[in-house]
């Protein structure tokens, strides 16, 4: 592929909305062509800071009463002026999952069946375990074994249950919303997982003590549609799993660290 | 008698399920809205509006994505309003005053947690909307390109080439800024 091929694709390829061949072609380019790295290196960083810097709104509270207010005024020819609350609050709680819930069978057919494709392959034990534990975590219903918002309740709950404290930062202004932490089993030994959600998109984030721990600058591992993170900070090693995209993944990984 | 009572609770139960399936995207249109418009209680207009729109077609609804049919029918709205309101012409235009880039910025200063979160809001606000609009749709919406050629109506070639152009305006804004 020529710069020329490569530099429309660059968008396309944060986004992780590339064809398998078109991401690797782009991949290998940028391996070996310093001026589209840098492009894309900048590109990049643009996107995480303009992913991490602004949020949805939250409609407000009259608009929402506006908005029911003249459903049911239109409606009314139509339709009974008695509204059965409960039956409407079920439907909206089920309706707040049911995107999870979709991500999770996505994940379960694509993870699957990537799991069973790469087991054969050794490389990269510690990928394949914090892919798996990842992938596992959203099909099941072991999510999170203390479900909590507030990071004083999800960092003490594994006190006694680890050898360490792990870091729990409150990240919502960041867009990045705790969902709570479990115990989990990685690399032979038992880790934290915390869990964070962005948008609809669940963030594993493993860590463990380490001496010898991973790379100061993340490094970024691509598994069909999924992204790792990883790094290394104060004899910590981080693992971060996601199917956000990658630009989310660094915007992440900059909240953190800059939290914590 | 009979008939007119259980036609009605068949309607009844028809709101039911749209609200269910609509109302809790309203965050979503909300914030679409708002960048359309740059306004907020233009915004609310815009997506009572679309709601009702939304409503009086649920009928024609076959399945897919209810965020990105609504999405769609909220931004048709916002252009639609934006067209009408005549005294708004230069907004129609695109081209910004500076009246509304720095009402867009006391209203995003008043909501902003970080320094960072109101440069990048304010840098937005200053893109044409065909640039604005593309960026709220995949880096705040979060939108697949698949789904953002839905909401457009353009191809998805169109989404990439636009989305890449709307970043390279947005990184020269910032950039500026920074100066």
């Amino acid at each position: 592929m020529r710069c020329d091929d490569v530099l429309p694709l660059l968008d396309g390829y944060i986004d992780g909305e590339l064809s398998m061949p078109e991401s690797e072609s782009v991949a290998s380019h940028l391996a070996v062509c310093s001026s589209c790295s840098t492009e894309y290196a900048a590109r990049l960083e643009s996107v995480s800071v303009t992913r991490g810097a602004l949020q949805r709104d939250v409609a407000p509270d009259m608009l929402r009463s506006r908005v029911r207010a003249s459903l049911r005024e239109a409606a009314a020819p139509r339709a009974a002026p008695v509204v059965v609350e409960s039956s409407r609050r079920r439907s909206l709680v089920a309706n707040r999952w049911f995107p999870i819930s979709i991500a999770a069978l996505f994940c379960l057919v694509v993870g699957g069946g990537w799991l069973a494709a790469h087991r054969q392959s050794s490389e990269g034990a510690i990928v394949e375990e914090a892919l798996e534990s990842h992938v596992r975590s959203l099909i099941g219903e072991h999510l999170v074994d203390v479900p909590s918002s507030d990071q004083h309740t999800v960092k003490p709950w594994f006190a006694g249950k680890i050898d360490f404290s792990p870091q729990v930062p409150k990240l919502d202004s960041l867009g990045f919303v705790l969902v709570g932490g479990r115990l989990d089993y990685l690399h032979g030994r038992p880790v934290a997982a915390i869990v964070y959600q962005r948008r609809r998109h669940v963030i594993n984030l493993y860590s463990w003590p380490e001496t010898d721990a991973g790379p100061a600058t993340p490094e970024q591992i691509d598994r069909n549609g999924y992204h790792l993170l990883h790094w290394g900070r104060d004899n910590t090693e981080y693992w971060a799993v996601s199917d956000v995209a990658p630009a989310d993944l660094r915007a992440f990984e900059v909240a953190f660290e800059q939290a914590r | 008698m009979a008939a007119t009572v259980i036609g009605a609770e068949a309607a009844g139960g028809r709101l039911e399920e749209f609200e269910a399936m609509v109302l809790p995207f309203l965050d979503d249109a909300y914030t679409l809205a708002r960048h359309l418009t740059r306004h907020e209680f233009d915004a609310q207009d815009v997506v009572q509006e679309a709601s009702l729109r939304a409503w009086r077609h649920f009928d024609g609804f076959r399945g897919g994505n209810p965020r990105v049919w609504l999405l769609t029918i909220v931004r048709h709205t916002a252009y639609t309003w934006l067209s009408r309101a005549s005294h708004r012409a230069t907004e129609a235009l695109d081209d910004v005053g500076d009246d509304v880039i720095a009402a867009a910025a006391q209203a995003d200063d008043a909501l902003a947690v970080s320094e960072q979160r109101a440069v990048v809001s304010r840098a937005l606000a200053q893109l044409p909307r065909e640039s604005r609009e593309i960026v709220v749709l995949r880096d705040i919406e979060d939108l697949s390109y698949q789904e953002i050629a839905r909401v457009l109506g353009v191809p998805i070639g169109t989404v990439m080439s636009r989305l890449a152009r709307a970043r390279q305006r947005l990184r020269t804004i910032l950039s500026g800024s920074e100066r």
